[in-house]
């Protein structure tokens, strides 16, 4: 291991709140036993027997979430931000009370957002309806129906804006650091979480949050991924998220939000606090459209990885892929897996068939999980594989393999084209 | 080993022009892209002024762009332009020869088409299976059907760049965040270029609405065009702006490697939060002071080398007085800030929210450069609360070693950039 071991960045704290419920266990315990955590879909302003399962975070843990955001910021929050603000709590709490020593001035915060329209479609619908006449929009009565009529929340801007998280967070922990909040999806994550390591190893921060959150339970969203064919009709109702299976017709998406504390090494040991998992380098790819496949690119710089860190892919301890159950996505990762460590056995995950798609929370989620891995010694099983799409690849499936492992790769890829790649090693590697 | 970072190439797109050259010739002449406004079809809206890209100069200007004909929102448009602008001014005809290339751009909220909205309406009120039944009547060109990552991966897609491609979103501070973290991706030799900058629009109906209601932009009729007057004492608001500012980053290594003109070096980049509140920024500026501090810190430089601020400087009554505070807190030894020049280009162009801190680094790019600073116009009344030297309404020629160029956001995030002069 190349790891200076105080210069290595470890995570601390872990908190989420997903469609399995509030922290690590409820999620690694649905993991293992291989129960998908959907339920019906539902929106109160949508109906629709198009989309019949979906991840929903818990009606009653929105409500929970709600209530850890100060009262008077609670009109600036949408759904996913109160989820966020949650799950710091969670992480922060995981990551032993001492953190709050840390000066507000050295505490980075790097977030990782979706975009919502969630605030505004069916509002401004509503709005310009009554609003609309012959020769346009009468603006007086479009502000009538905006303000009286609650047609328009006032504070449409603040929830829409992609910073809305990072702000909020900000506010609630006082966090006034370094800082970043990125869109949209999986490569913001990474984007978040490459910044915070940044920050962290070149002394901008002392403690670094990193936070990914966000929903598809928005009417426009649904429907870009509908007409984009993503969506699987669920024919199999919870058990339809197929990752890597030749059976597969699609993913199901859902929502939720994940939140990491990240140190350097000798910070973490100094306030005594636990260290789940070392995050030892990550890679990504620009979008490439023209591309008919994206994975020798990745596989290149993925190798590069490896060679800085004077591994080779074929002694991996793990991969948690990210296998969305969606064609183009999973056939590109098959390719990168198979180049990566051809026969070598090493063992092929995917958490997507529990919780679904969960946007820019998805890697964050994926690395919780296999510092789970790395603690229990288990590598939970793909839920709804039967028929790999791939001989070569060694996934897990019917049932949990136990094994210790002191490394993990995790895959991403997201529907515009990223790709991405984080190589993590167990604690013990520093030690 | 660091590496110094050089700018080596601008674009711009807004309502003062559509080249950096004549943006920052209508700058230095106080000549303002702030005309009277209003929604097509929508009668009585209450922000009257504004300052957009016009689009009959735009459509003709960069007809022979094709990328650009195809349909895409306002803002991603504009940020493609000013990509291509940036790209041609480095003298570069692949960019992707630089070797490792990222993209850093800051946007804002998508652009989204209110006949959009209208889809989703039935008799009976508002349905999702109506506006899925309709779903290819949804306008291609609005961010409806466009994600916040559009501009980046356009840019990266356009010119087959395959570094790290970053969007931000942190509002008003979106475009300096990503200079600066382009800049540090160089400096620490993660890429040996990037592409950086944002674009926006805000001037479309749902975000005007909003932004309105949060009552932010000004209503006033009072000054007809001179309506934007930062740290004046009759200031009521911003007034929206869209356009792209992009600039090319460049190592010393790479530059000097192909005997590129460098217009300037970006020496340090501080970033904080207020964390405050969301609508407001702290009333004694401390975040802005953390940032700007940092950015000196990362550039190695005393407060005292600097003699140029470009500020955020937005004519809200909030930002400019609190900014004002933090720079005197900044600057206070030996009253440093007596001697400092603030300057606030949105008095000329509006405000360009996530972009505005791109044409506003570029703004203090040339000033370093030039030995020119350009004026804040409308200054009429003074406040007094405001009292430092604003360059109101005259261009000054004046020698400028280093700047800073300041980006706040809603929500509280700050952004401060160290520029310096570049001595061959």
């Amino acid at each position: 291991m190349n790891h200076k071991k105080n210069d290595a960045i470890v995570v601390t704290g872990l908190g989420m709140v997903l469609p399995t419920g509030v922290g690590m266990e409820p999620l690694w315990s649905a993991f293992v036993s291989g129960k998908p955590a959907f339920s019906p879909y539902h929106n109160e302003r949508i109906k629709t027997s198009l989309i019949p399962f979906f991840g929903h975070v818990p009606q009653s843990l929105l409500a929970d979430a709600r209530q850890i955001v100060p009262h008077k910021l609670r009109r600036f929050t949408p759904d996913y931000t109160a989820c966020a603000v949650l799950a710091v709590k969670e992480a922060l709490a995981d990551a032993n009370s001492s953190w709050s020593d840390v000066p507000e001035e050295r505490r980075g915060l790097y977030t990782s957002q979706s975009d919502s329209t969630a605030c505004d479609v069916f509002s401004f619908a509503h709005a310009l309806d009554v609003s609309y006449q012959a020769n346009g929009i009468d603006f007086q009565k479009f502000t009538q129906a905006a303000l009286h009529a609650r047609g328009v929340d006032p504070f449409l801007v603040i929830k829409n804006l992609s910073n809305n998280v990072l702000a909020l967070i900000s506010l609630v922990y006082r966090f006034r650091g370094d800082c970043g909040a990125f869109v949209h999806d999986e490569s913001a994550a990474l984007s978040a979480l490459q910044r915070a390591c940044f920050s962290l190893s070149h002394g901008y921060s002392d403690i670094a949050l990193v936070v990914g959150a966000g929903t598809y339970n928005e009417a426009l969203v649904l429907t870009e991924h509908y007409k984009l064919g993503h969506l699987s009709p669920c024919h199999q109702g919870k058990n339809s998220l197929r990752s890597f299976d030749l059976e597969q017709d699609g993913t199901l998406l859902g929502e939720g939000a994940v939140a990491l504390v990240l140190e350097r090494t000798e910070s973490a040991k100094c306030r005594g606090a636990k260290s789940h998992v070392v995050l030892g380098g990550m890679v990504s790819t620009a979008f490439d459209y023209r591309a008919k496949t994206r994975s020798p690119l990745i596989a290149k710089k993925v190798l590069s990885l490896f060679n800085q860190e004077g591994m080779i892919p074929q002694n991996l301890g793990l991969i948690c892929a990210d296998g969305k159950g969606v064609a183009q996505n999973d056939a590109d990762e098959i390719a990168l897996i198979e180049s990566l460590i051809g026969d070598a056995p090493v063992p092929v995950t995917s958490l997507r068939p529990i919780v679904g798609v969960l946007s820019s929370a998805g890697p964050l989620a994926d690395i919780a999980m296999v510092s789970a891995m790395f603690e229990e010694k288990a590598i939970p099983p793909i839920a709804t594989l039967r028929n790999p799409a791939s001989e070569k690849i060694d996934f897990v499936r019917e049932g949990v393999r136990q094994t210790s492992c002191e490394t993990g790769l995790t895959l991403h890829t997201s529907f515009n084209g990223f790709f991405g790649a984080i190589l993590l090693k167990h604690p013990g590697v520093l030690s | 080993m660091s590496q110094r970072v050089f700018v080596t190439g601008m674009g711009v797109i807004c309502g003062l022009g559509l080249d950096w050259k004549t943006v920052w010739s209508g700058l230095l002449s106080g000549r303002s892209a702030v005309k009277k406004w209003q929604f097509p079809g929508v009668q009585n809206f209450p922000v009257q002024y504004a300052a957009p890209v016009d689009d009959c100069s735009f459509a003709n200007r960069f007809s022979g762009l094709p990328f650009l004909q195809k349909p895409m929102e306002r803002r991603i448009r504009f940020g493609m332009a000013a990509a291509a602008e940036a790209i041609a001014d480095a003298g570069l005809d692949d960019i992707s020869s630089l070797g490792r290339v990222g993209v850093a751009v800051g946007s804002g909220v998508p652009d989204r088409d209110p006949d959009d909205f209208m889809l989703a309406l039935t008799e009976q009120g508002p349905s999702w299976d109506a506006l899925f039944s309709k779903r290819d009547q949804l306008n291609p060109g609005s961010g409806l059907t466009w994600t916040n990552d559009a501009l980046g991966a356009s840019i990266a897609e356009q010119y087959q760049l395959r570094g790290p491609v970053i969007n931000l979103s942190t509002a008003c501070a979106g475009a300096a965040h990503a200079i600066g973290l382009g800049f540090r991706m160089i400096r620490r030799g993660e890429v040996n270029a990037m592409v950086v900058g944002g674009a926006d629009s805000v001037l479309n109906l749902p975000t005007m609405v909003g932004l309105h209601l949060l009552g932010a932009p000004s209503t006033s009729d009072q000054f007809g065009d001179r309506l934007c007057r930062p740290f004046d004492r009759d200031r009521s608001g911003f007034v929206a702006a869209e356009g792209a500012g992009i600039l090319l980053l460049e190592s010393e290594k790479s530059a000097h490697a192909r005997n590129a003109t460098i217009y300037a070096e970006v020496a340090g980049f501080g970033s904080s939060m207020d964390a405050y509140k969301i609508t407001a920024p702290h009333p004694n500026g401390n975040g802005a002071v953390l940032a700007m501090q940092r950015a000196l810190k990362d550039a190695g430089v005393l407060p005292d080398a600097v003699s140029c601020i470009n500020a955020h400087g937005t004519s809200t009554p909030l930002n400019d007085l609190s900014e004002t505070l933090a720079i005197k807190t900044v600057f206070a030894e030996n009253r440093h800030y007596q001697h400092l020049r603030v300057t606030a280009n949105k008095s000329m162009l509006g405000h360009l929210i996530a972009a505005a801190g791109a044409p506003e680094c570029i703004a203090t790019v040339l000033s370093v450069r030039e030995g020119m600073i350009p004026p804040t116009i409308n200054l009429e009344n003074n406040d007094p609360a405001c009292d430092l030297d604003y360059v109101p309404n005259l261009a000054r020629r004046e020698s400028v070693a280093v700047a800073l160029s300041n980006s706040f956001g809603f929500g509280g995030l700050n952004a401060s950039l160290v520029v310096r002069r570049y001595e061959s």
